[in-house]
This record gives structure tokens, sequence and C-alpha cells, in this order.
């Protein structure tokens, strides 16, 4: 028997498992994906070998990419990026780790206290948080950006638009700044040539702004992998998992078992008592069944999956709220063909941005050419020119193709991208459910999210948050500016297993275990109670595993809390990086 | 278009539309009428009707964009080679209860014609084979807001409303000459000149310092 089996080496699974390891418990991670040991082989700066929607390495699919990607129902329009892989949607994230909107926790006392989703608030204090936050923080560890000339462009627009400037972590009004990134900054060589002679580490370290956080970070060249520029879990926090004896005393090396799709949380019920046992996996490339018990079992899974998972385990779901009230920052993107050229397809993928407290946030992002195509006809509004009123100050809205997609992407260097994400509602009828169709590992999860049904709030936020995107494109001196109002993209995805202050409308208690299952906790960003404000998830999902964490040592485990009492060791630490070969990293 | 010609066209999409809905939506049990379908479609009309469709998406001087009447100097999609990766995606895209790919790319085929066909019933007569490719570029965008818009495709527009997208992510990629086995391109992606992309590097020399010289923001 284990003291802790993590379903899923993402995120927010492997924050989990690296934290307890070090307390030494006999922890073991299952992931359903590919172990990714050797990135630099295996990996790619080009677009489609990375990210295809069928054949691309970063999928929901096996490792075996001779076989198709796993199957999800969608019950509307909408596109899932998520991969799977240690790692998991961190692989291809851009690092962007800002901290949530004080606004969304309990007991926020704020002017604008009414402006957010007051209903579905944390159930603990921002003050709570922040000890987690700083932890994590270091861990990663967390960076101010340094800027490439796209970012400076869209910095400086930002201060004509007539927006304050933001030097504290804490979001506390409307302001730009430099995105605080889970990303090494550049050092020695990086930043300053693209010859891939001087870009070998260690002459070269940190980001070599490359632009392809999204094809998986490999950069720099030779660097040991704990030292790599992007602080995806695969580089910071399974590592540090897997040698946890080695950087921490008392620690003990988490066990990774990969291909190791979870099928059912193995439960016993006395009374009205559910208690988790344990977990049985597939393997999904031969196909056997293995099971293994533990003391605790931990969800890491992410949004769709651990709905799937719940659901076909059979087990209580009495209030109807798991898998419901599922958030994804309703995105939507503007394009802006600038006079002159900004350097938009290289340098950093995404190091700045605007926060709105009580809307969301804008960002700009690296416009390669696929991608940037790829995003420009995503539309759920027909095709451009579209309706004056939902052009929101843009040019056009909808679907860019055409001789006009021709045209705006001429020169792909003079293409500002900016991602609007949005403080959306937790909606009732937004929910993750078990569809009609079957795959190898059961019923598979069905997604119904529609667009076209998001709250008032959501919708207005949306548009207020296109029209400072606008107007910042504006400031940029855009000679061209479209709106896609793009159709649901589940990339930040939250609250699917939401936690909560009220036992009738969450999943989870406050402390991350289930209400209905003991020893079954919940640690990525399903567990989120919100959509966190619109700023990224990843940081608060760390942070908030991170006391989990605590939580579950405490309760089941007899051990002391430790955030406020120890200082992390950075996941760059030299004994993680001295251990590493002895795990063929 | 009248009420009742709009009506006929959704009634009679709908028909054709159904099999592509249950399609994309049933990794269970694949009937096999279904998969006839998909193989029936053949192999040039599926061609040449994701030609048609890529010519819509990113037009160029090809003999489809000019079929549309829309020509734009220049390669485009068609001239990327972007339509067998398209239909190499589409037939990968989805898979059986046991997990083995499912075609689609014939079945979106036989959409796409069939809402040709509904938009300009003269569109079933020219020298290209597929309806859809004969059509104008005003009537593809019609017969495509007529997919948008079909209550019998509900169920399926997660996965229609990608198509454009999917045109798009290729046409402009390394795709068309990424040569899946050893991960090396062919040659020069068409869509990198198409873009004025410089294609990928390590590293750029494209540091321009701090914000306001500042590296460090305030813990609160």
């Amino acid at each position: 028997m284990r003291d802790v089996i993590v379903v899923g080496a993402g995120g927010g699974g492997a924050v989990v498992a690296k934290e307890l390891a070090a307390r030494g418990l006999d922890v073991m991670v299952l992931e359903a994906g590919a172990r990714f040991a050797h990135a630099r082989k295996e990996w790619s700066h080009l677009e489609d070998r990375a990210n295809d929607l069928a054949f691309g390495y970063f999928r929901f699919g096996p490792a075996d990419l001779k076989k198709p990607r796993w199957q999800r129902e969608l019950a509307h329009a909408g596109l899932i990026l998520q991969v799977a892989g240690v790692g998991g949607t961190t692989l291809h994230y851009w690092g962007n780790c800002p901290r949530a909107m004080p606004g969304v926790f309990r007991g926020y006392r704020g002017r604008d206290r009414a402006a957010y989703d007051r209903r579905h608030e944390f159930p603990f204090s921002y003050a709570e948080l922040v000890p987690y936050y700083e932890w994590t923080e270091a861990t990663l560890p967390v960076q101010t950006a340094a800027m490439g000339t796209k970012e400076q462009a869209f910095l400086e627009a930002a201060a004509r638009a007539g927006l304050h400037y933001q030097t504290s972590k804490d979001i506390t009004r409307d302001a730009f700044r430099p995105q605080e990134n889970a990303i090494l900054q550049p050092g020695g060589t990086a930043g300053r040539t693209a010859d891939p002679h001087r870009l070998r580490y260690p002459q070269a370290r940190g980001c070599t702004f490359c632009g392809f956080c999204q094809q998986g970070c490999f950069e720099p060249l030779g660097a040991p992998r704990n030292l790599v520029a992007k602080r995806s879990v695969d580089n910071s926090y399974v590592p540090m998992a897997l040698t946890a004896d080695q950087w921490h005393r008392g620690g003990r090396k988490a066990t990774l078992i990969t291909n190791a799709f979870v099928t059912r949380i193995d439960a016993d019920t006395a009374g009205n008592r559910t208690t988790a046992r344990g977990v049985t996996w597939r393997d999904v490339s031969s196909s056997a069944e293995r099971s293994e018990r533990a003391k605790v079992v931990v969800l890491a899974g992410g949004c769709i999956e651990n709905p799937r998972l719940w659901l076909n385990s059979g087990l209580p779901n009495p209030n109807g709220w798991v898998g419901r009230g599922i958030t994804n920052h309703s995105p939507d993107v503007v394009l802006a063909v600038l006079r002159g050229p900004i350097g938009a397809s290289q340098g950093p993928a995404s190091a700045s941005r605007a926060d709105f407290p009580g809307h969301g946030s804008v960002q700009p992002f690296i416009s390669t050419p696929s991608f940037t195509a790829g995003a420009a006809a995503l539309s759920q509004a027909g095709f451009a020119p579209g309706s004056p009123s939902a052009r929101l100050g843009a040019d056009t809205v909808g679907r860019l193709i055409g001789p006009a997609l021709v045209d705006a992407l001429r020169d792909v260097d003079r293409v500002l991208t900016l991602v609007v994400i949005t403080d959306d509602d937790v909606q009732t009828n937004n929910i993750v459910n078990i569809g009609t169709s079957s795959d190898p590992c059961g019923p598979v999860a069905r997604v119904d999210l529609d667009g076209h049904k998001r709250s008032a709030r959501t919708q207005r936020n949306r548009a207020f948050l296109i029209r400072h995107a606008v107007r910042i494109a504006r400031a940029a001196g855009a000679k061209s500016v479209h709106r896609v109002d793009a159709i649901p993209v589940l990339l930040h995805i939250h609250s699917s297993m939401r936690m909560g202050i009220r036992a009738h409308d969450s999943v989870l208690q406050p402390t991350g275990e289930a209400r209905f299952v003991h020893r079954l906790f919940i640690a990525d960003n399903s567990a989120l109670p919100n959509s966190l404000g619109g700023p990224n998830p990843t940081l608060t999902t760390q942070a908030l595993a991170t006391r989990t964490a605590e939580h579950i040592f405490q309760r089941y485990f007899g051990g002391d809390p430790w955030v406020r009492h120890e200082s992390p060791t950075p996941s760059t630490d030299a004994h993680v990086s001295r251990a590493l070969p002895a795990h063929g990293l | 278009m009248g009420h009742d010609r709009g009506l006929t066209r959704r009634l009679l999409l709908s028909r054709s539309a159904a099999a592509v809905v249950v399609a994309l939506l049933s990794p269970v049990d694949w009937p096999e009428v279904l998969l006839r379908d998909a193989s029936a479609a053949g192999d040039d009309l599926v061609r040449d009707t994701v030609n048609g469709l890529v010519a819509f998406i990113v037009p160029g001087d090809d003999v489809y964009s000019r079929a549309q009447g829309v020509v734009v100097a220049g390669p485009g999609g068609v001239g990327a080679g972007a339509t067998p990766a398209v239909i190499e995606v589409l037939d990968f895209f989805a898979s059986d209860a046991q997990g083995r790919p499912v075609p689609l790319s014939g079945m979106v085929a036989t959409l796409l014609n069939s809402a040709a066909q509904r938009v300009n019933p003269k569109a079933s007569r020219g020298a290209l084979l597929s309806a859809f490719a004969r059509l104008s570029f005003a009537e593809k965008l019609e017969a495509y807001h007529d997919i948008d818009v079909d209550p019998a495709l509900a169920a399926a527009q997660g996965q229609l409303a990608l198509l454009p997208t999917v045109v798009g992510l290729i046409t402009y990629s390394e795709a068309p000459v990424l040569d899946r086995a050893t991960g090396r391109l062919r040659r020069a992606p068409v869509g990198w000149r198409m873009s004025g992309y410089g294609g990928p590097a390590d590293g750029r020399a494209e540091l321009r310092g701090y914000y306001r010289g500042r590296k460090q923001a305030n813990g609160r």
C-alpha cells in the first residue's frame, strides 16, 4: 500500500507529489500520457509537429503518435487544448504566473466587491493564500519578464492608452506590466544571438527568446532538465519529486508510472461513508489492468477527466456538482496589423499583460504564422466583416479568411495578437458529464459549454476587455484591427470540481478533500472555486495544491505544516541537477 | 434567399448531414453504412472538394481560386500543398470505440458538396469534380453559413467549426512539407514565405531589456 497516489503528472499533481515526497511519504504518480524524458530528441520548434490537432506530440492522446488521440464529446462548438504526458498542459503553456484577483476571495472588502462572482468565491481569504503563492513563486521560480520588441510596443501602447503601470504582484487596479513568468530570464548570450553555437548552456542561461513555449521548452541546449528556461512541471516539480531524497532531509523519491490511464477510483462504502482506497488503471501500451491501494488518493487529471473518472467510478454526487460550473475565461482574440514590424513572430511567447479587476485580462502573445492563421478563423460569429454591433471598436469581426487573411498575414511580424481572458461566471448549465460513447477506458467525457449562453456579467466583461484590447491596438498604431469572437476554447479550464464554502454547490471542502468521499483530494485547476477574476490559473492552482498537500500531511499522516516555517528549495537547486541523470533525465 | 427555399435547403442538407453528425459523435459503434459512405466519396472527389475549401480559406492564383472568382497573387493554400495534409488530419482526428482512426474526409466532402448543391443547383456540373469547388466565393460563404446554422448539425458544430482553423493552421505551417517519419522538412514551407516568417531558431537577438529597468515586482 502506498501513502499517496496522485492521478496525473500535470501542473497540480506534480506539486502535491513533490511536496509530499519531500515530507518522506511514499508517493506514486500515475500519468496517462508520454514520459517525454528526452525532450531535445522528441520535440521540435515546428508548430504543426508539436500542436497539430491530430498528429501533434502535444495532444490529449497516447504516447504512441501512430494511435489517434483520445476522444471527448462536445455539445457545442469548441476546442479543447489539453496535453497528456508528464507536465500536462504546462508543457505548452507560456509560463504566465499572475496571482488571482484579490476580489474573488472570501472577505474581500474592496469598493469593487460587487464586480465579482460573489456566489462562488474562494472559501478563505486572499491573505491566507499569499504565503503559498510566495512558496510556489520561489520554488518554480517566477521572475519578472524581460522585453522583446513586441512587448515594448505593447507596454508603450498601454501607457499611451492611459493605463497605469503596475509594479506589484498583487493586482489592485486597471494596469499594465511585464508578465511574472515561470521562466528563467535571459543570462549570458541568451536573448542576444540567434547563433546556435553560442546558445549552449552555460554560455547561454535561461530564456533564449526563441518564442516556442508552445512546442515545449528544451532551451538552452545542453542545460540540465531542471535548468531549462520554462518551468513547466516536467522541468521543475517532477524532477524535484523524483529526487526528493537528494535535496530535502528525510525526503523520499516519488515513483512515476507513465502510460497509465486511471479508469476507476476504488472505494469502500460503509453506511453513508465512502472512502477512497486506491485506483485501477489501464496500461495504454499493453492494455493490461492494474490496481494499487493507498491511504490517500489525489485526483489531478484535469477539469474534464476528473469528473469523468469520478462518475465512471460510481462515486456519490448528491448535489449534482461533479463536473458542474466549469469556467474557461471565455477567451477572445484581437488581431491588429501594425504599420511597421514589431518582431511579432520572435522573442518571448508572452511577456506583457494588462489586468482589469472585476473584468479580466488582456495579453499579447507571439504571432507565429500557423497559430495566428488558425486563431483568425476560430470564430463563432460567422465570416468577417461581421455585424457592426459585434465589432466592439474593431474594423471587422468573425472568421478572417480569404484575401483578408492572406493580406493580414503578408508580414507576420506586423501582427500584434492580443488574447482576452475574461472573468467568467460559474454557471450551472456549463458542465462536464458522461457522453454516449466509449473508448477502451470507459464512457468518454462530454463537455457542455455554450459560448452563446454565457451570463450577462461574463458577456459584459468580455466586451469590456475587447474594447480595451482594441484601444491598446490603436495606440500601438494599428492599420486595421480584427476581432475573432472565438468559439469556446478550453485552454484555461477551471472549477469543474470546485472547492466552495457551501456543501450544496461544491465538490470540495476548503481543505481540498472531497465532501462525499473521504481520503480523496483534488489538486488541479478543477479544484479552483471560480475563474480567479481572469488571470492565468496555473500559479494559483499550484499554490492551492501546496496548501492541499499540507492538509493531507496534517490530517492523515500526523505531520506539521511547513510553508510558514521553512524556506523553499528552488527547483533549480544543484542537488536536483546532480541527481537527474540517475533518473534518465 | 426566401424563407421557403431556405427551409427546403436545410431539410435537404440535413439528410446528408445526419451521417456526418453521427460519425463525428459516435466513436462507439461505427455503422457500416457510414464507413461505406466515407469510402464511396472517392479520393479524387475528396481531394477536389478539400481543394475548394482550402482555396476558400487561403486563396492564391491556383485553378480552385480562379473557379471561385477570388484570386490572390501567390500560391495560397492549394499552392502551399495544404490539401493532402488537411485530409490526413481529418482522417486521423476521430477514433472508434476500439481506438481505431475513423476517416472523416469523405464525409466532410459529402457535407460540403451537399451544401453546395442546395446553394446553387447548377454547381452539380462543371470542369471540377466537386460541386463545392465549383461555387463562387460568395456562394461558398452562403453554403458554409448554412452548415453553421443547420439545426441537424448542431451536435457536430464543435468539430465542423474547426475546419477553417485546420486549413489556416496547416497552410501557414510546415505540415505540407513535413516528413512525419523523420521529423525533417522536405523543402522550405510555402506558408512561411507567404507570411514573411523566417522559420524557427534556438534563440533570437531580441532582448530589449526590462521595462523601466525594473527586474523584480514588489511582493505586494
